[in-house]
């Protein structure tokens, strides 16, 4: 029989109560990730308002806190990213990876497609929040669709 | 990978949501496993198989589902 603490194996996720029941231990789980979920969003829905009212000009900055407040926003992001997913189970992580690959590849198809059709004159100039938005519904889409996957079996 | 998680649960009266407190994934983790949709890292197949007191081969044939 291996050793149930001293091992390494554990992933960073694990830190349980053994005094719970399962059922107890997966509510706070669920708690915890709900909290995280909670505090990821949060700050990112904060970051881009910021950032939607510095580029509308209604929040005067000079360049340098500019360029510091978008240093700021990049390493949260970066951050709280690495936070959520060594919270979370490693299906939760995969699921997390393909959403992100979905994302990423319609950005590139979005971009290359629409700034070729405007060079050929078939559409109007790139639209960059319009790529950007296309791309976090996709990712969105894909990310729900694997989830209900799942939860069909 | 064939696997006996649904029955070694079922042996000792766990619900999904149990097993899953237990070993610290979400209850949807350990039905991708149970259904063969997921094939579980090796540390948390050591993690299962010490839940269950029994050796990873006990719990993973390494067969496909």
């Amino acid at each position: 029989m291996l050793p149930r603490k001293e091992d390494k194996m554990n992933s960073p996720e694990t830190n349980t109560n053994p005094s719970l029941s399962g059922e107890d231990r997966l509510r706070r789980r669920r708690r915890r990730i709900l909290a995280v979920w909670i505090v990821t969003i949060g700050a990112g829905f904060l970051g881009g308002i910021a950032l939607g009212l510095a580029a509308g000009g209604a929040l005067s900055l000079s360049p340098l806190f500019f360029w510091a407040g978008l240093a700021l926003l990049a390493v949260g992001a970066v951050a709280s990213s690495l936070w959520f997913m060594r919270r979370v189970d490693e299906v939760e992580v995969i699921d997390n990876l393909w959403a992100s690959f979905a994302g990423l590849l319609a950005h590139m198809l979005i971009s290359a497609g629409w700034v070729a059709a405007a060079a050929r004159g078939l559409a109007p100039a790139p639209d960059v929040l319009s790529v950007l938005l296309a791309t976090l519904v996709i990712t969105v889409i894909a990310y729900a669709g694997l989830k209900l996957r799942r939860r069909l079996g | 990978m064939n696997n006996r998680l649904r029955l070694l649960r079922a042996e000792r009266g766990w619900s999904q949501a149990e097993l899953a407190g237990r070993i610290d994934v979400s209850r949807q983790a350990v039905n991708a496993i149970e259904t063969g949709k997921h094939d579980p890292s090796l540390s948390l197949a050591f993690r299962i198989a010490r839940e269950f007191d029994l050796s990873i081969e006990q719990v993973f044939d390494g067969g496909e589902a």
